[in-house]
């Protein structure tokens, strides 16, 4: 049971969307836009999340689009993960988000409320995001922008107030590339990750995205500048990325900072190994 | 604006098993609860998590958690629960196959099976343990489970062959 009581909304348009959240605010309430809900829901029950408003943005049109546009994919901020993965419109997303929580909850987690996630760090449908040179197309009070997603994504969403996201824009140009995704849990196949590795070979180089590894999804450049340099044999740029990794390895319950280092070489090697990059 | 809940309970009709039934909602009130008051107790609180799957629903034809759905987001949707797939071929062959022990999760898995069995004609065993993996039976009894799942799309494939003949 949720313990506090808020005013329900689903709105048709962006525009009310935005309206009501500037109502809400205006009165000094906190207000929340909602897709799946998946998290606010658990995180109310337990006591951790609160609001006054809750605006469901599952009636946006925009937000439900899922499609071909041009050069461009289309993902709608309030897409399944299950509606992402089983459309086959992408198989580097539909296998990352497959990869998220279990089939019936991914009946209701959406990809933009996985992404924008504000209490659970993995994130892990900003990886592909991250990787393929991704647009995101907000909405707020002074309208709708499009912008890089790593404009507005470093580490978690930053959005102004009042901001939603309505759609993701990916160049075609990637469906082509070699990808590989890997996903290790410390014990059942469904869990959060101790490691994520997404990783896509672009020409003479591979680009990788993490997960699980630190307290925020990230991709790093430098990391993929050692990993993609042939010259030298698989052990030793395996080596260099673990000691050179550019943040706090996680140290909790799900894995200590050394499993989870160890964790991730295997992981590299796998999926190097995968890629034909090993040698 | 399709829906609307102030902070105050409201009256809203939702559609269950075919029928449009009348319920007072808080909004911050889960769609499992929200069942349980109309009297349909298939849906079970287990974990309230989302872990176990005990209180798993149709919405529009698709499973879903009951207890991570708020009841005022199935305005407007259809609502199916484990009393309204009394008829089902699934159902029967819970009994048939023995697929029961204490009966607690037993709703949830008949929901998930009769969406599996319906949505997936030719399902890989892959697919089938995809499908079963969020649901929880401590019981353990999944083999009679998956053995009725098998038994239900046998007989959709034994159907259909035979409709071709004809």
């Amino acid at each position: 049971m949720i313990a506090f009581d808020f005013a329900y909304s689903r709105p048709n348009t962006p525009s009310e969307a935005v309206a009501l959240y500037e109502t809400a605010a205006a009165q000094g309430q906190h207000a929340l836009y909602y897709a799946g809900g998946t998290e606010i829901i658990t995180f109310s029950r337990m006591g951790q999340m609160a609001a006054d408003a809750i605006i469901d943005i599952k009636d946006l049109p925009e937000c439900q689009v899922l499609g071909i546009d041009g050069e461009e994919i289309v993902i709608g901020a309030a897409v399944t993960l299950n509606q992402l993965a089983d459309s086959d419109i992408f198989p580097l997303f539909g296998q990352t988000a497959q990869a998220i929580a279990d089939r019936t909850a991914r009946n209701k987690i959406t990809v933009g409320g996985n992404v924008g996630s504000r209490r659970l760090m993995y994130r892990e449908m900003a990886l592909p995001f991250l990787l393929c040179d991704s647009k995101v197309k907000l909405f707020g009070p002074q309208g709708a922008r499009l912008l890089p997603f790593t404009d507005v994504f470093h580490h978690a969403l930053n959005l102004k107030p009042g901001e939603l996201i309505t759609q993701f824009y990916i160049p075609r140009s990637f469906v082509a590339n070699t990808f590989v995704h890997l996903k290790k849990t410390k014990q059942s196949s469904v869990n959060y990750p101790l490691v994520t590795v997404l990783a896509l070979e672009d020409g003479d180089r591979i680009r990788m995205a993490f997960s699980g590894v630190c307290a925020f999804p990230f991709r790093d450049e430098r990391l993929e500048e050692l990993v993609s340099n042939r010259a030298r044999p698989l052990c030793e740029r395996v080596k260099q990325v673990i000691e050179q990794f550019p943040h706090e390895v996680l140290h909790d319950l799900e894995g200590s900072e050394d499993y989870r280092k160890f964790v991730l070489q295997l992981t590299l090697e796998e999926i190097l190994k995968q890629m034909g990059w090993a040698v | 604006m399709s829906v609307r809940c102030g902070l105050r309970p409201g009256v809203f009709e939702v559609h269950v098993n075919g029928q449009f039934r009348e319920v007072v909602l808080r909004s911050s009130d889960t769609l499992l609860h929200a069942l349980r008051d109309l009297g349909l107790t298939g849906a079970k609180p287990g974990c309230e998590n989302g872990d176990c799957g005990a209180c798993t629903v149709l919405l529009d034809g698709v499973p879903v958690h009951a207890c991570l759905t708020l009841g005022v987001e199935a305005v407007g949707h259809s609502v199916t629960t484990a009393e309204g797939l009394v008829d089902s071929p699934i159902r029967q062959a819970f009994i048939d196959y023995w697929a029961i022990q204490c009966g607690y999760c037993t709703p949830g898995f008949v929901v998930v099976c009769h969406a599996l069995v319906t949505q997936c004609k030719e399902p890989t065993d892959e697919q089938i343990k995809e499908w079963l993996q969020p649901n929880l039976c401590r019981c353990t009894g999944y083999q009679e489970i998956k053995d009725a799942v098998h038994a239900v799309l046998r007989h959709s494939t034994q159907t259909t062959q035979g409709g071709d003949k004809e």
